[in-house]
């Protein structure tokens, strides 16, 4: 069991302050790698899979950087442990079930690996604000200790190879979470995002569902991982992210001129909100920091940016239970909404520890 | 004969391919094979992918290889028709077999298929030997065709670089 004020100790790479904060959130980039010598892990024995785990643990566990990272088994951590997981990007929903799976991430909460998901190893590294070369360099570092000790699949015309094939080439797919809610007021998005997509980018709402996204917050990222040098990839999709930045906050300044007064209801109702309320569920709590974090943008509340990008990740159940100390129930979702409504008073200075 | 890579001990591993009716050549020192992980025994611990690695440059040579056709995998099963539909293979032979087919999946999303990023730093001594000098090579003898004897010289120079020290190559580093 911990306190509120221990959670919001609890650092990583929503915390860290980065480029282009008032619009981006995070940068993360991913490597997918596969031994040579074994088919991907959809079609391996139960023996093979374990096989493969077993050598890639055996390197994480020789490699210079061991010492700052935590390499366990799944089954060793608790449920709770595993969501927070989940919300803290680090493994997917379905590879959280798998209890005898492997998971890596670094004690600054900056860098995470899985074994045998789609590909045999994938990493990832992240970083705050608009910054996926200090993300790549993040991953890299680590790839480049890993493969002392493994041989990775590799041709010489495609790459690494992966068993997604758009994912051959480099294996890398870099993505940036941006925060966008003045194109979604101005009904700018299609417009925006037809333009990603004209320069050969995806962008995904976070929530990946048909609502749109939860708290203005979408995904810019590379479908395609060959063809281009790692460097190259990283620089033009952070050049798109840029041309999106300026975008938005293009239309931030429209909305200040043509429609300031429903903008500020919108962060001022919101701040209330937050500052009053009693119980908060998720949901209503990201279209709320949403709000509020356009206004800490546009400078009308004082709030650093990081602190809301930092709650943004503890405002999820998991992290909320590990200051209750039990497991849920019906009761205790009640309990997890308190707490959450106190985290975030206590976050944004309205009620003190 | 001295080893290619470290260009000081005595070669005892000689690697032979024919590409294109030109042959390439590599010779290693034991030590350098072992840093390299090509096993001298077969079959042992830590087999490196050298047969691997050549396939992959025969093809860049000979880009018809596979003119006969295959539906499946024969070393991990999967249809080409599953492959056409999901875009997903099922191990890395798969690149190999389905070759062409899967080149023309990844045409649909890029024009640029082909790899241009980093490599392992084992690989890198061995595409450096085998192809780069290779390269260069042939653009030595274009340049001294053409008399430009300035740009002969620097290439040269590349070449020795190379043979002296292959990992100091600076050919794709991301």
């Amino acid at each position: 069991m911990s306190t509120i004020q221990s959670l919001l100790e609890n650092k990583g790479w929503y915390t860290e302050s980065g480029p282009d904060a008032d619009v981006v959130c995070s940068s993360r980039t991913r490597l997918s790698r596969n031994l040579s010598g074994f088919s991907f892990p959809d079609k391996l024995s139960e023996k093979e899979l374990s096989e493969v785990q077993s050598r890639i643990d055996t390197a994480f566990g020789k490699i210079d950087s061991r010492k700052g990272l935590h390499i366990s088994p799944l089954e060793k951590l608790t449920p709770i442990q595993r969501r927070q997981l989940i919300e803290k990007h680090f493994v997917s929903q379905n590879y959280s079930l798998n209890k005898d799976k492997l998971v890596v991430y670094d004690r600054e909460n900056s860098l995470s690996a899985v074994v045998n998901e789609e590909d045999h190893l994938r990493l990832a590294g992240f970083a705050g604000g608009l910054d996926l070369k200090k993300a790549y360099e993040r991953v890299n570092k680590i790839e480049r200790e890993l493969e002392q000790y493994l041989d990775f699949a590799v041709s010489l015309d495609k790459g690494y190879l992966s068993a997604d094939i758009k994912n051959c080439g480099t294996g890398l797919q870099a993505s940036v979470l941006m925060h966008l809610p003045a194109l979604e007021y101005s009904s700018l998005l299609d417009r925006a995002f037809k333009r990603v997509m004209e320069a050969g980018y995806e962008i995904k709402g976070l929530t990946g569902n048909d609502e749109g996204s939860l708290g203005g917050l979408y995904e810019l990222y590379n479908p395609v991982a060959i063809g281009e040098s790692e460097k190259d990839l990283l620089e033009k999709l952070a050049y798109i992210s840029s041309q999106l930045v300026d975008y938005e906050r293009r239309a931030r300044e429209e909305l200040k001129r043509h429609r300031k007064l429903e903008i500020e209801d919108k962060v001022y109702r919101a701040w209330g909100t937050l500052q009053y309320c009693k119980l908060l569920d998720e949901k209503e709590s990201f279209q709320l920091l949403s709000h509020v974090r356009l206004g800490a943008a546009l400078d009308w509340l004082d709030v650093p940016l990081e602190r809301i990008n930092q709650l943004l990740v503890l405002i999820g159940k998991a992290h909320l239970q590990q200051t209750i100390g039990s497991e849920s129930t019906n009761e205790t979702s009640k309990q997890v909404k308190l707490v959450r409504a106190n985290l975030v008073k206590q976050a944004l200075g309205f009620a003190s520890a | 004969m001295i080893c290619d890579i470290c260009g000081e001990n005595e070669a005892i591993v000689h690697v032979q391919q024919i590409m294109g009716g030109e042959v390439f050549e590599v010779h290693m020192c034991a030590e350098c094979a072992k840093e390299k992980g090509v096993s001298l025994e077969k079959g042992s611990e830590g087999d490196f992918s050298l047969s691997q690695l050549l396939s992959g440059l025969v093809e860049s040579f000979s880009p018809d290889a596979d003119a006969k056709v295959i539906t499946e995998c024969p070393h991990c099963g999967t249809s080409i028709t599953d492959i056409q539909e999901n875009e997903k293979v099922g191990c890395p032979e798969c690149y190999t077999v389905f070759r062409n087919q899967i080149e023309a999946l990844i045409k649909e999303h890029t024009d640029n298929t082909n790899h241009k990023g980093k490599y392992p730093e084992k690989l890198r001594a061995y595409k450096a030997i085998l192809i780069d000098k290779e390269v260069l090579k042939k653009k030595l003898k274009e340049a001294v065709q053409r008399e430009e004897y300035e740009t002969a010289a620097k290439i040269r120079d590349q070449i020795k670089e190379l043979e002296h020290n292959p990992h100091s190559h600076k050919g794709h580093e991301g």
